[in-house]
This record gives structure tokens, C-alpha cells and sequence, in this order.
């Protein structure tokens, strides 16, 4: 295939038609009547879902596109699929596209899921071989092995879906075009399609992401594109998109009409304040605002309870006497959450001159899950504005408690009397501290499955991938070492899992293990290559491998490829297998003989 | 047309495996199954037979004897026909989301219909030649059986083609459809003979390419002989037409069938 952008699109509208129903009756008897069928098709209203888009997708790269419902995501998604014409304009894209427009869709409820994976194969472009040689991917991917044979009729949506799209994936598109869909389903079919997407970059291949979820866009995409009303509104960096969105979002048609009348207003017109959402005088000027938690580093994600300031660098040019410091939180939706100002809070300003810093600690972020969106201004007292940043900053809370509303009072429980509740399940709460910070810190103890878990998606979330490797490691050796150092050549971070005193007793007789699990942890965590130690209590390490999905699992070259509990688990949600050559002579087994034998 | 016939061989495996599918979702979960392609035809078979050898008795034609083989030679591919057209009409419409939200070439549906309904027409044959082997009726004319079975599946492709396409813009076709194929029936010499007409309807007849098609299945499975080649040569050239017109049509209306459906 040749270089050159995925896609390009130019000066593209789409108009739609509409016909009215006692028109359309007419047209069909004159149309008849008069035999002028085709002429007579003409529609007495138009539509236009999109009007002059151009841009282009780079291969390799991903692309998303956002937008209220109806501002033409969907249409334009369309056309790149070539389901519709564009009215004017062209639309190239090279290399086989795959649609994950609506997953299932061509699905007939009566026939085998087996059966319907060979007819959507087939609709995606791929011979009988390719779906031969893919089929057992596809199934295991969509964990459908048990019900493959089944009607699809009897599939549960989530089912559906899941067969849906792994068949789309598997269909090994060069342009993979992804609508709304990953939204539904339950969590961790959600994980599974975005890892899987994941894998997709990695391997080069063209994203065309259309989505709700501004978050991934932020997170996943490299150029991202704002639709309304079928036009375009901002394209480039996601992060910046994203923002404008929001503000316009948050404030809707008028926060528009205010920034346009401030950027009118503001004294220097090549600020570029309507782009960035920001508007004011700039007598007094807000340089920099920061996100910190209580350790001082730099967040946007934080866990219900935790501190959260907010940290303003402002500037005044010349002294000023009349100023005051404002802070709001909005939700996403643009509901107001909170906001105050110095001035509310009865603070005089007495004099501000030159670089100055000023920090709004929240104590206890006591808010649900969710996204907020900040507003933070210095003005005159009368209102007028120096520096007003409306939705600029944004920060998410993220909770295992899916609580509702706005406000999470602090809180707790009593009961009294003939009632009685099994406690809560103990959840690690997450800690992000180390998901921010550049220097991550490993915890200090053996984790379970679950603190292990939350642990390796923070460390995902702040990019690094992991490799996981297990065994007893009851007795360590310089073997071990080396081992352990390889693997952790392999990733950012390593996680031993190691077998808990009842499994190695269990698998190794009574006399092992020779150290208890708990010093085995330590031991391990002490070595420099050891970002993590989780502890398993079944035979084999599956369940802590399904849990954790690594992206690189490592084993000892004693073991067959084949025999590597886990591997499928790993390789079909993206990672990779990595047998690590042995030391000669050095094993736990050969230690313990020749202990015995001194 | 040799590039519309391409197009649609390109994508003979998507066919073939929606024709498959068709095929096996149609019957799944009845208790007959696959028996019902021999059963459907048999039934209807029976209810004319009923009505013209127990009710209409003085209204059946006299010159063709048996009258019910007869009978059966035209019923079975006109089931074939009627059924394709009736399908083709829908087809669009109920394969709305493949359309809108995939991208699928709409043509494969009304020939997947058309194809289907063959099928079903070819799984029928062994019973109307036994019965003929049994009567004694059957000679080696059958062989040329190819020869209407192409003419009519041009003419049902063109016409499903055409239909399907038009549904989408005007859904009262779908409702017109039936009662004209009722009509069309007959105006089709299929329950009386086609030698016994004379004057007026004869010319009536003789405009409709469904007559020689019929005419030329009876003569050539009922009657052992095949005379009729005239007729049948005007309604492969009429087939071919209409194909040409159908495909034409489906082809300027294709671009709006995603948004209309």
C-alpha cells in the first residue's frame, strides 16, 4: 500500500432529502400515469447533515471526532464506510475498512452463531480460508465457545455484541471506523474492545473513532475533530478540542456568544481568546493553573475525599488595588456545583503587582464519580474581567462507590436492632498518587488480586505497560534474579505473582515452602526489579493472570509454550508470551538437594 | 449487462452463503423442516385439484389428461416465480440494517430471494418427474428443462430487481404486488390450457412472457414434445429486457436506498 494519509476527505457536505407521505402517494400514480418514475423522484425538502468538512487521517494514527448528537459524527461515518454518497465533495480512504457501526448488524436470529460468523466474515470481505483460520480467534475473543453452536436468537445482547465485534475486528481491516458501540456492554467487554483498539495502533493500523466519551478521545486519540451542526468547529490536538468542546458544552450557545462579545472587547485581539475559551482584559492575568493532590503533584484524576487544590499563577502588569480570585466547579453537564470567590468570602484586596501565586485548597473533595469542569477568574469587583478561564480545567473523580448526585457528604452507617448486613466487600480505593507522579512508587506488601488490579490500571492509565511473571520463589537464587531481571528488561513495570503457603504445599508437598509467603513478598519487593508482589492461593496462576492482563507474561524456558497456563489469556487480549532462558545449575530443587546433602 | 452479471458474480460467495442461510433459518424450528419445500407445493397442488376435479368439475379443460400433473407442471414454477417477486418486494426494506449500517452490495437481496425460491422450486422437481415417471408421462424432451428455467430466472431477477429498488421509494407496492400476481396467475395458463384459448384472449395471452415460459414447461414435461420455440425465444428476448431495465433502475436508485429504507 502506498504512503500517504488513510483518508481524505475534502470539502464534503452531505444533504439529506426528505419526501412527504401524501407527495410520495401522488408521485406513484402520476409517476405511473405519466411513466416519468425517475425525474419525478425529487425531494421538497433538504436536510444538511454536513457542510464543507476537510481533513485528513495520517495512517497509523487515531482519529476522533466529537460532537451533541445530530451535528453529522454519524453521517460522516457513514460516507467513510461508503454506506452513503456525499452530496458534493470526495471521500477517499484506502485499505479495507471495517465498520464497527452497529456490531451484529446482518446477524439472522434463526441460524448458529458458528453460521454467522462464517455469512458477517464474508460481508466484511474475507474468504472461507481466512474465516477457517480465524474462526477459533474469533469465538475465544468473544468467550462464546460454549454457545457457538446456539441460534444466535438466544444470545443475550451482550452476547451479540461481543460476537459482533469480534468478527469486525478479526476482520483485519487497515482503516477500522468505530461508532458509539463501545459504550455498551458491561464493563469489562468495554476494556476488552479498547485494549483491543489498542492493539490495532500499535500494529499501525488507521483509527476513526466516533464518540461521546471525551475522555478516550483525550486519552486514546492524536487529532481529534468537533462537529456541530455538520460544520467544523476545532480540529487538532485532542486535549485542546476537548476543552473547547467543553466550554461551549458547559455554557452553551451563550458561553459562545460571551467569548465572542469579550474577544471583541479585549484589548489585545491576537490573544486568541476565543479559542481557548478565555476572555478578560488581561490587566491582570492568569499564567498557569495547576491541579495538585496533597503531595503537591500534578493530577486531574482524583478519588472521592482526597485534597485537591488549585493553583493560579497570576501576573498584574501594573498594581492593581481592585481584584478578586474566583473558582466554580461544573459538571460536565454544565450544572454548577460550587463557586465562590475572594470576595464573597469577605477578603480586601489591598494591592497585587506583578507575579504573584494563589492556591484554593478543597480539603476533602467530597464529589462522585465523574467529570467537572472548573471556571476560574480574577475580576474587578463589579464583575468586569481581568482573566476569566471558563472550562479550561477539567478534572475527573473516579470511585468503586457508583453513588449519585453531585455532593458525596462524608458519611457512614448504623444499624441497630434485628438487622444485620454483611459488611462491604474491602475494595482497594484506588490510588492514583502513583498513576501521577512520573516517580512511581511501588507498594510495600504482598497485594490480593483486587489491590493488584486496581494497582495495574493506574499504572496503565499513566501509560507503562506491565509484565507479569509467577512461581513459588520460596527459596531465592541467583537464577531467580536473573529471571526477574529480564523480565523486567521487558516493560515499565513488573508484578510476581507467587504462590501462597497453601498452594506451594499443595503442589510441592508438605516440606515446602521453606519461607512463608509473607517474607517471600518482601524479599522480592526489596529487589530493585520488583514494582509489585501479589499472592495466590489456587493451583495455578489463571485466575491472577485473567485479572491483571498483562502485557507481557513472562515464564522459564523449562516451560513448553504450550503448557503456559494463561498464554491464550494474554495473547488474545493483546500482550505477548516471553520465555526467559534459565541459568544451568541453578534451581530450587538442585539449592534444597544440596542443603540436604551438606 | 455482461457488467452487471460480473458484479453480481463477484460476489456469488456472499450469495451462496445468504441463499445457505435463507434456506436453513426458513424452516428451522418447524416440525416438517426441509420437507416443507416438498409439502407447500403439494398443498396447493391439492386445493386446485380439489376445486376443478370436486367443485368446478365442468370448468376444467377436457384436451389435458391428467389434469392434476398437469396442473403441477405449471404450479411448481410459478410458486418460484410469485414467491420471488413477493419476497424481492420486502427484502430491501427488512434488510434495512445491513444496508444502513453496513457496507453490503442491496442487490445480493433480491437475488438471494430470487435464488432462495429456486431452490426450493429444484427440491420440488423429483416429485412432479415422479409423478410423471408414474403416469408414463415423462420423455426425453425433459432435457430441455434448462431452457425455460434460465428464461424465467433472467425474467425473476430483472423484475425482483426492479421491485425491490421501487419498494423503497413507494411501500404501497408491497400491497399492490400481491394482488397483481394474483392477475398475472391467471393470465397465465397454468390451470387451464393454453391450446384451448382462442381470438381475444389468445392475444391477451400471447403479451405475456409467463405464458411461453408455462407453455413451454407443460409441453416440454407433460406433453413430450416442444413446438412452442418461438414463444419462448420473444420471452428470453422480453427477459433479458426487463433484466436490463431492472438493473438499470436498482442502479440509479441505489444511492438513496441507504437513506430511504
Amino acid at each position: 500500500m502506498s504512503a500517504g494519509p488513510a483518508v481524505v476527505v475534502e470539502n464534503v457536505a452531505k444533504v439529506y432529502r426528505r419526501f412527504q407521505h401524501r407527495h410520495q402517494f401522488r408521485t406513484l400514480k402520476s409517476a405511473i400515469l405519466t411513466g416519468s418514475l425517475l425525474t419525478d423522484l425529487t425531494p421538497d425538502e433538504t436536510f444538511t447533515a454536513l457542510d464543507d468538512v476537510s481533513f485528513e487521517v495520517p495512517r497509523g494514527t487515531m482519529f476522533g471526532v466529537i460532537g451533541e448528537n445530530g451535528s453529522g459524527k454519524s453521517t460522516l461515518l457513514k460516507l467513510l464506510a461508503g454506506i452513503t454518497k456525499p452530496t458534493r465533495g470526495t471521500v477517499k480512504v484506502r485499505g479495507r475498512v471495517s465498520a464497527l457501526i452497529e456490531l451484529g448488524a446482518g446477524f439472522h436470529p434463526e441460524i448458529s452463531g458458528r453460521e454467522n460468523v462464517a455469512i458477517n466474515g464474508i460481508m466484511l470481505g474475507l474468504t472461507r480460508r481466512e474465516i477457517q483460520e480465524r474462526f477459533d480467534e474469533i469465538v475465544a475473543f468473544a468467550e462464546l465457545e460454549r454457545f457457538i453452536d446456539a441460534p444466535v436468537k438466544t444470545y443475550s445482547s451482550g452476547m451479540y455484541m461481543r460476537l459482533g465485534f469480534a468478527v469486525a475486528v478479526h476482520a483485519d481491516p487497515d482503516v477500522l471506523l468505530v461508532d458509539e458501540v463501545l459504550a455498551v456492554g458491561d464493563e469489562g467487554f468495554s476494556r476488552k474492545c479498547l485494549d483491543k483498539i489498542g492493539e490495532f495502533r500499535r500494529r499501525g493500523k488507521t483509527i476513526f473513532f466516533v464518540t461521546h466519551s471525551l475522555g478516550l478521545v483525550e486519552k486514546m486519540c492524536d487529532d481529534a475533530l468537533w462537529l456541530r451542526k455538520g460544520r467544523m468547529v476545532e480540529r487538532g490536538d485532542p486535549k485542546r478540542v476537548v476543552d473547547a468542546y467543553l466550554t461551549y458544552v458547559a455554557g452553551g450557545e451563550e458561553a459562545l456568544l460571551a467569548r465572542d462579545h469579550a474577544q471583541g472587547a479585549a484589548t489585545d485581539p491576537t490573544a486568541g481568546g476565543y479559542r481557548e475559551g478565555r476572555w478578560g482584559n488581561r490587566e491582570v492575568e492568569i499564567t498557569r493553573v495547576r491541579l495538585l493532590d496533597d503531595r503537591d503533584h500534578e493530577r486531574h484524576v482524583f478519588v472521592p475525599g482526597e485534597s485537591l487544590t488549585v493553583e493560579l499563577g497570576v501576573r498584574a502588569a501594573v498594581p492593581v488595588e481592585d481584584f478578586v480570585f474566583g473558582v466554580g466547579i461544573f459538571t460536565s453537564e454544565g450544572v454548577s456545583v460550587y463557586g465562590t470567590n475572594t470576595d464573597l468570602e469577605d477578603y480586601g484586596p489591598e494591592q497585587l503587582d506583578g507575579e504573584a501565586r494563589v492556591r484554593f485548597v478543597i480539603e476533602r473533595l467530597d464529589l462522585v464519580e465523574g467529570s467537572y469542569l472548573l471556571d476560574i477568574a480574577a475580576h474587578k469587583k463589579d464583575g468586569t474581567p481581568y482573566d476569566y478561564h471558563r472550562g479550561l480545567s477539567a478534572f475527573r473523580v473516579k470511585s468503586h462507590i457508583k453513588d449519585v448526585g453531585l455532593y458525596r457528604p462524608s458519611h457512614h452507617w448504623v444499624f441497630e436492632g434485628p438487622v444485620r448486613l454483611s459488611p462491604p466487600r474491602p475494595r482497594a480505593e484506588l490510588d492514583l498518587h502513583d498513576a501521577a507522579s512520573d516517580n512511581t512508587t511501588p507498594p510495600h506488601a504482598a497485594l490480593d488480586v483486587v489491590a493488584a488490579r486496581a494497582q495495574r490500571q493506574a499504572w496503565r492509565e499513566a501509560g507503562l505497560s506491565v509484565v507479569l511473571t509467577n512461581g513459588c520463589f520460596d527459596l531465592l537464587h541467583a537464577g531467580h534474579v536473573s529471571l526477574l531481571e529480564s523480565a523486567r528488561g521487558l516493560g515499565d513495570r513488573l508484578i510476581v505473582a507467587i504462590n501462597s503457603d497453601r498452594s506451594v504445599r499443595a503442589l510441592k508437598g508438605p516440606q515446602r515452602p521453606i519461607v512463608p509467603e509473607a517474607e517471600r513478598a518482601e524479599t522480592l519487593l526489596a529487589m530493585e526489579c520488583v514494582d509489585g508482589v501479589v499472592t495466590f492461593d489456587e493451583p495455578t496462576p489463571a485466575e491472577v493472570i485473567g485479572a491483571l492482563e498483562p502485557d507481557v507474561l513472562v515464564k522459564g524456558a523449562d516451560w513448553g509454550e504450550q503448557a503456559i497456563v494463561g498464554r491464550e489469556t494474554v495473547e488474545t487480549r493483546g500482550g505477548r508470551v516471553v520465555r526467559v532462558p534459565l541459568v544451568p545449575g541453578q534451581s530450587t530443587t538442585a539449592l534444597i538437594d544440596r542443603i540436604r546433602r551438606t | 449487462m455482461i457488467a452487471q452479471i460480473a458484479q453480481l458474480l463477484r460476489y456469488r460467495l456472499l450469495i451462496q452463503s445468504l441463499v445457505a442461510r435463507e434456506l436453513k433459518a426458513r424452516y428451522r424450528g418447524s416440525v416438517l423442516g426441509f420437507f416443507w419445500s416438498f409439502v407447500n407445493p403439494l398443498l396447493l397442488l391439492l386445493t386446485y385439484w380439489l376445486v376443478f376435479s370436486r367443485v368446478l368439475v365442468g370448468m376444467r379443460p377436457q384436451t389435458v389428461t391428467p389434469y392434476f400433473l398437469f396442473l403441477f407442471c405449471g404450479i411448481l414454477p410459478w410458486t418460484w416465480f410469485s414467491a420471488s417477486i413477493a419476497q424481492a418486494a420486502g427484502v430491501l426494506i427488512a434488510g434495512g440494517n445491513l444496508i444502513k449500517k453496513v457496507l453490503f452490495p442491496a442487490e445480493v437481496l433480491p437475488v438471494v430471494a430470487v435464488l432462495s425460491n429456486m431452490v426450493h422450486f429444484l427440491l420440488g422437481l423429483p416429485i412432479l418427474l415422479f409423478f410423471l415417471i408414474y403416469k408414463g408421462k415423462l420423455t426425453l424432451t425433459a432435457l430441455l428443462l434448462p431452457l425455460p428455467l434460465l428464461v424465467q430466472l433472467v425474467l425473476t431477477l430483472g423484475l425482483a430487481l426492479f421491485v425491490s429498488a421501487l419498494t423503497v421509494h413507494f411501500r404501497d407496492i408491497q400491497d399492490l404486488l400481491s394482488h397483481i400476481l394474483q392477475v398475472w396467475f391467471f393470465l397465465t395458463p397454468i390451470i387451464y390450457f393454453y391450446g384451448d384459448m382462442s381470438g381475444k384472449i389468445r392475444t391477451v395471452l400471447r403479451l405475456n412472457p409467463m405464458t411461453h415460459v408455462m407453455v413451454a414447461y407443460q409441453e416440454i414435461l407433460f406433453q413430450g414434445r416442444f413446438e412452442h420455440i418461438g414463444g419462448l425465444v420473444a420471452a428470453a428476448v422480453v427477459a433479458v429486457i426487463v433484466f436490463m431495465v431492472g438493473a438499470l433502475l436498482f442502479d440509479r436508485l441505489r444511492d438513496t436506498l441507504a437513506e430511504e429504507v
